[in-house]
């Protein structure tokens, strides 16, 4: 009935459930993980106040992925910091252009932006046309960022999300603009582009820890310290399967093989 | 601070138990050879891939809307952009319903006009990489010395030159990247995983919610 191949994975599946919900319920009684300062969630407020003072628009894109493939942790990470975003465009009175590359991101990207303003106290300051789905195809999307960098003149752009060959056509773009950049991915092919270019950057996992920072909400601080417990674990294992093998007793290998 | 009114919560909670339902039947598929599960999984993945397409609809809408505000307040320097873009998705769109996406003029639309600006796109990345790295590898600290002269050996490695200059560059350049570079690479997709799992865990559990808006 279990797959063979896949038993080992599964178990880890349900060890890191375990962790999870052992700190959940630890964070119910208050006792919450501390996290360590992140400069590129940091600069979000100051790229948007900065931009209020320049009188010209923030940007925003979530990335080329959408729900129905595996980056799609990332796109829900970029849609958290959107959530961020518009709060702060909200309150600091800045406009705010948010780009979406796929069909299925725009209405959630809608909701998201609009939930924002209704947070921030200002639900009639929310406009449609802030949300602009430009195209699924990659570089039509990427194109369509590049011009709306370069026509509207942004002060900010921040990339949260997936994103492809095309990073380093945006961040250019961004930087040729003038703009301050904020970016994060998990795209370890693309993080030397964003890393290179943006101002702030958010390395690989750190956007997953989006909710938890900038909201400061227990349940996804619980979720940050599971993730730490399972790296110890991941790490622990590494650490043993190198002695184990190096002995010569392949076990751990063979159980990871399950 | 949470602002939501009842309707939304309701509409809400209804959203994340699907969410949930349909991650744990994705997730046992995955582990479970069980032939209902796996038939309903393939179908419920098909679903996806049908209503995602009908989310063209919307985007396009969307797009309409704002490129039509656009034309009709003649926004400067922005118009003229906008009328040229309906003109031609009109065109695509009425082609394409004509002859069929595999017809010789929509073919010949998408290859010569989308395929050939793509192209342009990425051929512009070379000389982006050359600015970007002009920028950011110059001796200004410990850390950007480390990289000027890693991405040195690396480019020397990879250049006919390399071996002329000195015949250890090859076999430094390779260990770079096998040895520290996987190391760290691997590093780096065991944290990821694990923060992707977590996320995963989060969602169909309902406490992270940034896919409803």
């Amino acid at each position: 009935m279990l797959v063979s191949g896949r038993i080992a994975a599964l178990g880890a599946l349900v060890i890191v459930i375990v962790v999870y919900a052992w700190l959940l319920n630890r964070a119910s009684k208050g006792k919450v993980p501390r996290i360590r300062k992140m400069a590129g969630f940091d600069a979000i407020e100051e790229a948007v106040g900065r931009a209020t003072e320049m009188g010209k628009p923030v940007f925003f894109t979530p990335g080329i992925s959408g729900f129905d493939h595996a980056d799609s942790p990332q796109t829900i990470a970029g849609l958290t910091v959107l959530r961020h975003v518009a709060k702060l465009t909200a309150r600091y009175k800045a406009r705010l252009i948010a780009a979406v590359s796929k069909a299925t991101v725009l209405p959630v990207a809608e909701e998201t932006v609009r939930q924002g303003y209704l947070e921030a106290g200002r639900p009639e300051a929310y406009e449609p046309g802030m949300l602009r789905y430009l195209s699924d195809e990659q570089f039509a999307w990427a194109g369509g960022c590049i011009g709306i960098m370069h026509r509207e003149g942004i002060a900010t752009n921040i990339m949260v999300g997936n994103f492809m060959g095309e990073s380093l056509l945006l961040a250019e773009a961004g930087y040729q603009a003038g703009a301050i950049q904020v970016a994060g991915t998990a795209n370890r092919s693309q993080i030397g582009f964003f890393v290179t270019v943006a101002d702030y950057c958010l390395i690989g996992e750190e956007i997953f820890a989006a909710g938890a920072y900038l909201f400061q909400d227990p349940v996804q601080l619980a979720g940050l310290g599971a993730q730490d417990v399972a790296k110890w674990i991941a790490i622990g294992a590494v650490a043993l399967g190198i002695i184990l093998n190096v002995l010569g007793i392949p076990v751990l290998v063979n159980l990871l093989k399950m | 601070m949470e602002v939501t009114s009842m309707s939304v919560l309701k509409r809400r909670e209804v959203a994340v138990f699907m969410t949930a339902l349909a991650g744990i039947a994705v997730i046992a598929d995955y582990f479970l050879k069980v032939p209902i599960l796996n038939t309903a999984v393939a179908d419920l993945l098909r679903w996806g891939v049908i209503l995602a397409s009908f989310m063209l609809i919307w985007g396009t809408i969307s797009m309409i809307r704002i490129h039509a505000d656009v034309i009709r307040k003649k926004t400067p320097n922005q118009w003229y952009y906008s009328v040229w873009l309906v003109f031609l998705m009109v065109v695509f769109v009425a082609v394409s319903l004509i002859q069929g996406l595999a017809g010789p003029s929509s073919r010949w639309m998408y290859d010569s006009i989308y395929v050939a600006s793509s192209s342009t796109y990425y051929s512009i990345l070379g000389f982006y990489m050359i600015s970007a790295s002009y920028r950011a590898i110059r001796a200004r600290s410990g850390e950007a010395t480390l990289l000027l002269v890693i991405a040195v050996i690396i480019m020397l490695m990879n250049a006919p030159i390399g071996a002329a200059v000195w015949e250890g560059i090859p076999a430094l350049g390779k260990w770079i990247v096998d040895v520290p570079n996987t190391a760290a690479s691997r590093g780096y997709i065991i944290g990821l995983a694990i923060g992707a799992v977590i996320l995963g865990v989060r969602t169909l559990a309902g406490r992270e919610r940034g896919y409803l808006g």
